[in-house]
Order: C-alpha cells, then sequence, then structure tokens
C-alpha cells in the first residue's frame, strides 16, 4: 500500500510528541552511563547475513564517532539503552521475544533491514515477523536501479529524523508503512524509514541500509548515525 | 619483448586449432585466452580441457601469455550484490588455477566497476577488499594479478597516480596493472602511466585510440599507428622503465574484409613498435 507524502505528514503530526519525549528521556549515548545498563550494543547479524558489510559498518562508524558500544549477539542481549541490529533479515521466535522485551523495556532499537537481498519465501517470514512484533507493514522490496527511466531518479534517501539529511539509496529497499508510529524517510514517494513506540521503548525500521555508506566514508550517513546515538 | 594477441580475435567461425595456426603463421610468441570470452574456455571447462587447450596451443609452437576475462563486467567486485561480487572472486579464483595450468604467470581482472548506481566512494573500498582477498591465492600461485586500465568504461582509476594510490592501498606485490595503452582516451597520455606505473606492470595491451572523437556512436579504437598515441614516446617510456614483457594486441575494431589479414597487420605494427622503428 503506497502511503502518499501527505499521508505521512498527518501521521507524523501525531507521532512528534512521542518522538520528542523519547529522545529527551534517554539522554545521549555519548554522555556517561550508569555501569548497570550498557550505552549501546551492536548486534553481530551472523554468518547468515545477506549483507555483511553493513555490520562492518556500523562498527567503524561508531569506533570513529567515539560512541561508546559492546558487539554481541541476539541471543546473548542485556539491558541497554541502544540495540543496533545491522543488515537484519530472518529472526527467530526465540529472538524476537527477546527484542519485544527489550522494547517493553524501554531500549531504542535501530533495525536495519537487509531483507530487501532476500529471497520470496525468507522476505514473506520477514514481513510477518515485523508486522506482528513491532506492528509495521512492510510492502514488497524495490530493485531501484533496474528501470531504464533508473537513470533519471535522485538516487538519494530524504532523512527527516533525527537529522534532516541525505544518504545514498543502496540499490534495494523495503518501503514500509509506519501504522500509528512516524516515517522518517523517503525515497521520492515512498516511505523508507519508520520510527515507533513499543512499551517504554522506541524502533527504529530501516528499509534502505546505512550501514555500507559508513564503508564509503558517506558524512552524511555518519551524520545521521551519530545524531541517532544522540538522540537515544 | 614478445608478441601476442587474445583468442577473442580469432574470426567468428573458426576453431581454436584454425586460430592458433593463424596466430603462428602471422609471427606471434604468443596467445592470450579469454575465460568466458570465447566456446572453448569457460568457468564450465574443465581442467583436463584446460590442459587439452595448453596441449594445443604447445603443439601450435607457441605460448599462453595471460589469463584475461570479461566477466567482470557483469560480475562487479564492487558490486553492492555480495551474491555478484562472490561470483566475481570466484572468476578470478579460476583465473588463477587456470592460469597455472596454462603455465602462465598473469591475469588480467577488470577491477571495480563505477557507475551511476555504485558510486566512486564505494567502488574504492571494495575493490582494494577483493584484491586483498584474493593477492594471497595468487602470491601462492605465483601469479600476477593485472587490475586493467579501462578508465573510460570503468570510470574508475582514472589517472596514473590514482591508479598508484590504489595499488599502494592494496600493497600485494601480486598485484599490479595490466596496462592498455589504448584506453587512455582523451584523459591523459599512455607513456605518462607507463613511466609512473613501470614496476607494477604485469603485461601491456596495445591498440590506438582516437582522441576527441568522443564515445558516442562509433568506437574510438583502432590499429596501432592509426590513432593519435604518441608512439614513439611509448616506446621510449617503455625503454625507460625497463619493461621487457608481453606486449598483447588487442584489435577492437576488427576489419570488415580479410578478417586474418588483421592479424598479420598488427603483428607488423608490433614488430616495428618493438625494434623502436616508429
Amino acid at each position: 500500500m503506497p502511503i502518499s507524502r501527505r499521508g505521512f505528514l498527518g501521521r507524523a503530526a501525531g507521532a512528534s510528541v512521542a518522538g520528542v519525549a523519547v529522545a529527551a528521556g534517554l539522554g545521549s549515548l555519548l554522555a556517561e552511563t550508569p555501569a548497570t545498563r550498557s550505552s549501546c550494543l551492536l548486534v553481530d547479524p551472523g554468518p547468515d547475513c545477506p549483507l555483511r558489510e553493513s555490520a562492518t559498518g556500523y562498527e567503524a562508524a561508531l569506533s570513529s564517532s567515539n560512541v561508546v558500544f559492546q558487539r554481541t549477539t541476539l541471543q546473548s542481549l542485556t539491558p541497554a539503552r541502544a540495540i543496533i541490529l545491522p543488515a537484519a533479515g530472518v529472526t527467530d521466535e526465540k529472538s524476537q521475544a527477546i527484542l519485544r522485551e527489550h522494547l517493553e523495556n524501554g531500549s531504542v532499537i535501530l533495525y536495519e533491514s537487509a531483507a530487501s537481498f532476500l529471497g520470496p519465501e525468507e522476505f514473506g517470514f520477514h514481513k510477518r515477523f515485523i508486522r506482528s512484533v513491532f506492528g509495521l507493514s512492510l510492502l514488497d522490496p524495490v530493485r531501484l536501479w533496474d528501470s531504464a527511466d533508473s537513470r533519471k531518479q535522485s538516487p538519494y534517501v530524504d532523512y527527516h529524523w533525527p537529522i534532516v539529511t541525505k544518504v545514498r539509496d543502496f540499490s534495494r529497499m523495503v518501503p514500509v508503512d509506519p501504522g500509528d508510529g512516524e516515517t522518517i524517510a523517503w525515497f521520492g514517494d515512498l516511505p523508507v524509514a519508520a520510527r515507533r513506540r513499543i512499551g517504554k521503548g522506541t524502533l527504529v525500521y530501516l528499509g534502505s541500509p546505512l550501514g555500507p555508506h559508513f564503508l564509503s566514508a558517506d558524512r552524511e550517513a555518519s551524520h545521521w548515525l551519530r545524531a541517532f546515538c544522540a538522540a537515544s | 619483448m614478445k608478441k601476442s594477441i587474445g583468442d577473442n580475435e580469432i574470426p567468428e567461425g573458426w576453431s581454436f586449432e584454425q586460430g592458433l595456426e593463424l596466430v603462428k603463421k602471422a609471427g606471434y610468441d604468443g596467445i592470450e585466452l579469454w575465460l568466458g570470452d570465447v566456446p572453448w574456455f569457460q568457468m564450465s571447462t574443465t581442467d583436463a580441457q584446460v590442459q587439452e587447450l595448453r596441449r594445443k596451443v604447445e603443439n601450435a609452437g607457441l605460448v599462453v601469455s595471460n589469463v584475461s576475462t570479461g566477466l567482470h563486467w557483469k560480475y562487479s567486485l564492487s558490486a553492492r550484490d555480495p551474491n555478484i561480487r562472490e561470483e566475481g572472486i570466484r572468476i578470478v579464483r579460476r583465473q588463477i588455477e587456470t592460469a597455472k595450468m596454462l603455465g602462465t604467470d598473469a591475469i588480467l581482472v577488470v577491477a571495480g566497476l563505477v557507475t551511476a548506481e555504485v558510486p566512486y566512494n564505494e567502488v574504492y573500498p571494495r575493490t582494494v577488499e577483493a584484491m586483498k582477498t584474493l593477492a594471497p591465492d595468487a602470491a601462492s600461485a605465483g601469479i600476477r594479478i593485472g587490475c586493467e586500465n579501462c578508465c573510460s568504461e570503468q570510470k574508475f582509476l582514472m589517472g596514473p597516480r590514482e591508479f598508484l594510490l590504489f595499488l599502494k592501498d592494496v600493497n600485494e606485490p601480486s598485484v599490479g596493472i595490466h596496462l592498455d595503452v589504448g584506453n587512455i582516451h582523451d584523459d591523459g597520455f599512455a607513456e605518462q602511466w607507463i613511466e609512473m606505473l613501470g614496476p607494477h606492470i604485469t603485461r601491456i595491451h596495445l591498440k590506438d585510440v582516437m582522441k576527441k572523437r568522443g564515445r558516442c556512436g562509433d568506437s574510438v579504437y583502432t590499429n596501432i599507428f592509426l590513432g593519435d598515441n604518441n608512439w614513439k614516446a611509448i616506446r621510449a617510456a617503455l625503454s625507460k622503465v625497463g619493461y621487457d614483457g608481453w606486449l598483447v594486441a588487442e584489435m577492437e575494431r576488427r576489419y570488415h574484409y580479410a578478417k586474418d589479414q588483421q592479424f598479420f597487420d598488427t603483428a607488423a605494427a608490433m614488430d616495428r613498435l618493438i625494434a623502436n622503428r616508429v
């Protein structure tokens, strides 16, 4: 179901109060944090990840931004203010429950989807999971450079939160309907990233991978991640 | 210096054996084999069949100068899709294996492809990483990977200093440049590339280029001595850096008639270049 920009603005207005509250309530990852609660966890996507370079990119970007973070796996997540899942794809039921629990308890989860690189069956599984656990509706993946007109389009995703900036597309993306949440990025008229309150926490879903851009020294992508960390 | 020409130049409809006979008769010392570009040498060609190709080459009185491929235009080492990159790596590894079987020590790779979709700043680190991944395979097989300068088509590593910095970032002795003196077009001078990259040159592709023609419509490439390359400067630069390896003819513009005649004419031009009678 395509979502128009007008529809987005209506939803964004309703969701903005909650978004501000989250940013204000959690403080910044760049500041000192209590020892009992990690500031930021970077989840290893595992060997079957379809886009491992994205995880490498996040690690490089967090390191160069002086963000305090720890590497971990989905199965061994501990309480944290922010949890980053780069290039996430198929997630088993146990992991889904873990993610849900962390959201309920107040974590901010950055869920970068690599689902556009999955096969149809795996994507169907991913779509159902995102719907049931996060309450977001995904549309079918879009290949941005396969049409004859692709050279006439702008190759940039427009982010509106946590900062207004542009980052290159990554050839494929998963449009996302935020439901009662907020669309935070657009590719043309396609909503490709969403933010939604779940329990005491917040989910940030990225339908267009950012991680690989950190490896190619994309300044705006790095600014976006720093702003995310600051807002978490 | 020794003369070679690609087996992809063999006129359509000719067998490999007929082509080898022509190459020998025209006076070449060796032949460049193109993996994936000719019916007799594909990714599916078995080791035994590769050995048979070597036997045919040697029976014709030739040797294999190097193993090249055009497959990386489709399976780019810098593609965003990891599956495509993986296939690109598999192709290079097969080039290395077959080069060793064929008794040569060099392969040609089109490393990195900048497009409207995949920008330069992504292509560069992925290509460096791919070369670092492949270098140990090449080194252990005694093979050198020559990254070709397809400047205009690749939109990547457009100048000699840029190429040199790339090789320094890769920092592997088994990775160098397969320099094509016809690929520099209007953006530089082949002799300067030779001078700056001399020790890193694995092989040299020879063809001429008609500068200032652009790439809209007809090819800018032409036969040796017919275009705008400064062949006296190129020959002098080869002497300056002490290059004494293979010169490999890559005639992209084919004769319309008497197709075998191009082999003879090209060999004669190469002889004059080698003898410094330009």
